[in-house]
């Protein structure tokens, strides 16, 4: 080989280098853009966020979604080291919606896991129509006429598949509880019907 | 003469009440013997001797719709030290709220010998007919004819190895009511306007006939005597309403709410829809009604005090509520921002201008380690604020002599407030 097809060859060798880089960089970032300006809404960071952050935000795009037919207007994070992993709280808010959705994970080595999640961002109408499903219920109903109290506001949580499971079927429920009182009613609300009945102590 | 007759005649009766009263005295006795006998007759028939058998699951509840069956398989195991028969049968409980058929019931195998200690599995196969009406239905399945021992006859035996079964046979309802639950926190003098949606996903018109329920105290924590105190009569709401909801369509039944000028308290309502419809139980056929009338003051509170010193007056007043009360019900109030309009009467009836000098927001954060259901389990170790405070901080220079604070309170329903006096010497 001469010196010409020495520097051809190398010269060739560096340009499908770079354009590999070039290639591999390029689909990353486009995808990452692409897969966040996909959202309906912002996601922003509490503090300095980590310095996976942009993987972190695409994986809780991916994990955290809103009560069925409705949006989020925005999620803000917030991120505290634990030991080898990053715990990641996620306070999802909606201008339509009174509560807020907060979840709780943890990221270590590229994989995100859901902690724990308290979900209250739910529309008004299927609020008001999930706390009336549950005191049509017998035993709620029996429950407050053998004294718990009925006045007190109750919360409504949506509970997410993987725990509905446990009690009834993997699909989301709504869980109607009158703290006070020590009563809640699991509700199905596709079947407008109450599915499990907590009388606490 | 007549009197020595009548002496006689006085005091015959005499001795013969005197010899009645011990013959009538022994008339307790002889009831007594009898009584007794009876119970020897009755103790004589009790049967303790009954066979041992152990019934798993000691109790079974299905949920079938009319038309359709289901089973369960239930193992019985001989606990005796011989052989017994055991041929399972419906005993037929008077205590439920509907009749069990007991043509419903197959169980097979209709009758086995089983030796001590072994196991036998017996399914009890219900058929619910399909003309059966919606609702809970309770018997026992007896497994021998031992009968519990009572001291009298008993029109129904109590087998003892019987297992308790119900059957809730239910269908899915055809009309849907999309607004079961009517709450809020409403203003005296003022009208509200309520809708109550309902439709139809049937294919035939169902009729309605919505009214205020007689008995609509059913969650009032206080029973009957609330309804001496509640805030409304009934003749405050007026309904609204089609009397046919058509096949497939939705009907509103509007409720109309005038609280009366002088109201006040609560009111705890159902109105009972009266959906002719089998598919609807009573009491799901009822929408709920949960009102708090809330009387925004128009004069000050008003407070006297007395400053012992000439020093800065330091007023402090306050509000907290639960965050979900925050929020009431059914969007019949406006969220409108808490505030106190204050006023500060000097010694000589003078107005004080207060300085604001501190505004505080509080609030009570649970993280789950509370009672809570289990399926908010996942809930546990999450900030929630269930309870927010505010608090305004304000001075004024001070005076010896008798002062006056006037505080009207807009958007609260409890403040309170402290007053101080510190010299700063």
């Amino acid at each position: 080989m001469n010196i010409v097809s020495k520097i051809a060859a190398t010269v060739f060798m560096v340009m499908m280098l770079v354009a590999g880089a070039g290639c591999i960089k390029g689909y990353d970032t486009s995808s990452l853009e692409y897969e966040i300006s996909s959202l309906e809404y912002e996601i922003s960071w509490l503090g300095t966020p980590p310095t996976e952050s942009k993987a972190i935000e695409m994986k809780i795009a991916q994990e955290v979604s809103p009560y069925s037919g409705t949006n989020y207007s925005n999620v803000t994070l917030s991120a505290s080291v634990d030991n080898d992993s990053i715990r990641i709280h996620a306070v999802a808010i909606s201008s339509s919606f009174r509560y807020p959705d907060l979840y709780d994970f943890t990221y270590r080595d590229g994989e995100l896991i859901l902690l724990g999640y308290l979900l209250e961002a739910i529309p008004e109408p299927v609020r008001n129509e999930a706390i009336g499903i549950a005191v049509q219920n017998y035993e709620i109903s029996a429950a407050f006429e053998a004294g718990a109290n009925a006045y007190g506001t109750p919360s409504v949580k949506r509970i997410l598949p993987e725990t509905a499971e446990k009690f009834y079927t993997p699909k989301t429920l709504l869980s109607v509880t009158w703290m006070d009182s020590s009563v809640s009613a699991l509700v199905d609300m596709d079947n407008r019907q109450v599915v499990e009945v907590w009388i606490g102590n | 003469m007549i009197d020595k007759y009548i002496t006689q005649i006085v005091l015959g009766l005499l001795v013969i009440s005197i010899l009645t009263v011990p013959n009538a005295a022994a008339e307790v006795p002889v009831s007594k013997t009898v009584t007794v006998e009876e119970k020897m007759i009755a103790s004589d028939n009790m049967d303790v001797d009954f066979s041992r058998i152990k019934i798993n699951p000691p109790y079974s509840n299905m949920q079938i719709k009319p038309g359709n069956s289901d089973e369960v398989t239930v193992t019985v195991t001989n606990k005796n030290n011989e052989t017994i028969t055991v041929a399972p049968f419906v005993s037929i409980s008077p205590y439920s709220e509907n009749f069990f058929e007991e043509s419903w019931v197959t169980i097979t195998p209709v009758s086995v010998d089983i030796a001590p200690d072994a196991k036998q599995e017996f399914v009890i196969k219900v058929n619910i007919p399909q003309d059966v009406d919606i609702g809970y239905y309770y018997t026992s399945i007896a497994f021998t004819e031992d009968v519990m021992p009572t001291p009298y006859p008993n029109l129904y035996p109590n087998y003892v190895n019987s297992m308790s079964f119900s059957v809730d046979v239910w269908t899915p309802p055809n009309i849907q009511i999309m607004t079961p639950y009517i709450s809020g926190r409403v203003e005296s003098g003022e009208t509200y306007d309520y809708e109550i949606k309902l439709k139809n996903i049937a294919d035939k018109d169902i009729s309605i006939d919505p009214k205020i329920d007689d008995n609509n105290r059913m969650y009032d924590y206080y029973g009957s005597y609330s309804t001496v105190y509640s805030a409304l009569e009934d003749d405050a709401i007026t309904i609204t309403a089609p009397s046919v909801v058509k096949a497939g369509e939705t009907a509103i039944v509007k409720v109309h709410l005038e609280v009366p000028d002088n109201a006040k308290g609560r009111y705890n309502g159902v109105i009972d829809l009266n959906i002719d419809d089998p598919s609807i139980r009573e009491y799901e056929g009822q929408v709920q009604m949960n009102f708090i009338v809330w009387t925004q003051p128009l004069t000050p509170y008003e407070k006297s005090f007395t400053s012992n010193i000439d020093a800065l007056i330091t007023i402090r007043l306050n509000s907290q509520q639960n965050s979900y009360d925050r929020w009431m019900g059914t969007n019949t109030q406006k969220d409108e921002e808490l505030s106190f309009e204050k006023t500060l009467i000097d010694p000589s009836g003078n107005e004080v201008e207060m300085t604001l000098i501190k505004t505080t927001y509080g609030g009570t954060v649970n993280i789950g380690m509370y009672d809570s259901p289990p399926w908010e389990m996942d809930s546990e170790g999450i900030y929630q604020e269930v309870q927010t405070s505010y608090s305004e901080i304000y001075t004024a220079p001070g005076l010896v002599g008798d002062w006056t604070l006037k505080v009207l309170p807009l958007n609260a329903e409890t403040f309170s407030y402290s007053i101080m006096m510190e010299s700063s010497e």
